[in-house]
């Protein structure tokens, strides 16, 4: 924040495209964070990320200088999201019960960059990744996002209740509803992996 | 506090968004009652694996779609501005047009050639002037035509 802070005051304001351009560089990996555990598909993430960054650079002139660009991006990548979310569910996903859900299928082929030096710690890491996000799936996505806001990107309740627009109240609640989801869908997996290490 | 009201808190303890007050409380209560310690656990490890999951590599250009609309409007301010040249040669073309096929005999040798064909009002046809102080009519002196009283 200290850095995008003393990048905004000391460019020129017609110098708009370079420091736009400085702030993704600074954010890119949380930003396609957010967006890949919002959406669960690495090429939804990218395409969502891509039209964020389209929509953020045409009202970039409305970004105070100073304030967080990240919290911003946030915001605009969450509305984003709901939009693409609500035309998708009035055109309803059809498909064979016997097949691969598509974003677990896509899940399978992603791509986690190690960084372990263990194989086998590289292996649980991805297993796990996959796991959870197998299960922010199919949690709400009002939850999803409080849940991935505050224990992914590591923001506080105040600073969620602003991306979100809503009040403290409703963050904690959704904080909360969405982790006893999430501690639901996980616990087979949680006894299986102590279970194993036992 | 009871159960009830610690499990609801329970996040809110975890991500240490209480108050200090609420916080000991909840700490003396998780102290005595094994449902609530396990649901905390259990919710621990839920925030620490989120917190350890790694992003993705990402493989295409984030920035694409915003390089494609700059080129687009770069190239749209060059049009503009031939466009804008175009139309102003449009007009200037339009009004000669119009000024041509309005006044055809207008311009400017015609005129001078026309001037010189003129008849000259010899004084000859002084005598066709009214006198002064008379009050007939002014009528013009036309080529050609008589003048009558």
């Amino acid at each position: 924040m200290l850095r995008s802070e003393s990048l905004s005051l000391t460019r020129s304001p017609s110098d708009r495209w370079g420091d736009f351009e400085e702030q993704v560089k600074i954010y890119e990996k949380p930003l396609y964070h957010f967006a890949y555990r919002l959406t669960g598909d690495v090429n939804d993430a990218q395409d969502l990320l891509q039209e964020g960054l389209l929509k953020a650079y045409r009202s970039y002139h409305r970004f105070q200088p100073g304030t967080a660009f990240d919290r911003w991006m946030f915001q605009i990548l969450y509305r984003l999201f709901i939009d693409n979310y609500r035309k998708k569910r009035r055109r309803p996903f059809i498909s064979s019960l016997d097949e691969p859900h598509p974003h677990l299928e896509q899940a399978k082929t992603t791509d986690v960059p190690d960084y372990s030096n263990l194989p086998e710690d590289s292996a649980l890491r991805q297993e796990l990744g996959r796991t959870i996000q197998e299960a922010l799936m199919l949690i709400p996505e009002n939850f999803r996002v409080a849940v991935i806001l505050c224990d992914i990107q590591g923001l506080s309740y105040e600073e969620i209740s602003q991306v979100l627009g809503c009040s403290l109240g409703t963050v904690r609640s959704r904080i909360h509803r969405g982790r006893r989801l999430l501690r639901e869908l996980l616990q087979p997996y949680f006894r299986e992996e102590r279970r194993r290490t036992k | 506090m009871n159960c009830h009201r610690v499990q609801k808190l329970l996040s809110s303890y975890l991500d240490q968004e209480l108050s200090a007050e609420e916080r000991r409380e909840i700490r003396r209560h998780l102290f005595g009652c094994s449902p609530c310690s396990r649901l905390c656990d259990e919710l621990t490890l839920i925030k620490d694996s989120l917190e350890s999951l790694e992003p993705p590599a990402i493989s295409r250009d984030i920035l694409k779609k915003v390089h494609l609309y700059r080129e687009g409007r770069l190239l749209q301010t060059t049009f503009l501005w031939g466009k804008r040249l175009a139309m102003a040669a449009a007009w200037i073309l339009l009004f000669l047009l119009t000024s041509f096929l309005l006044f055809p005999n207008s311009s400017g040798p015609e005129l001078a050639q026309k001037e010189e064909q003129r008849p000259d009002y010899s004084p000859l046809h002084e005598e066709a002037r009214p006198e002064e102080g008379s009050k007939l009519p002014f009528l013009p002196r036309l080529p050609g035509i008589p003048v009558s009283r």
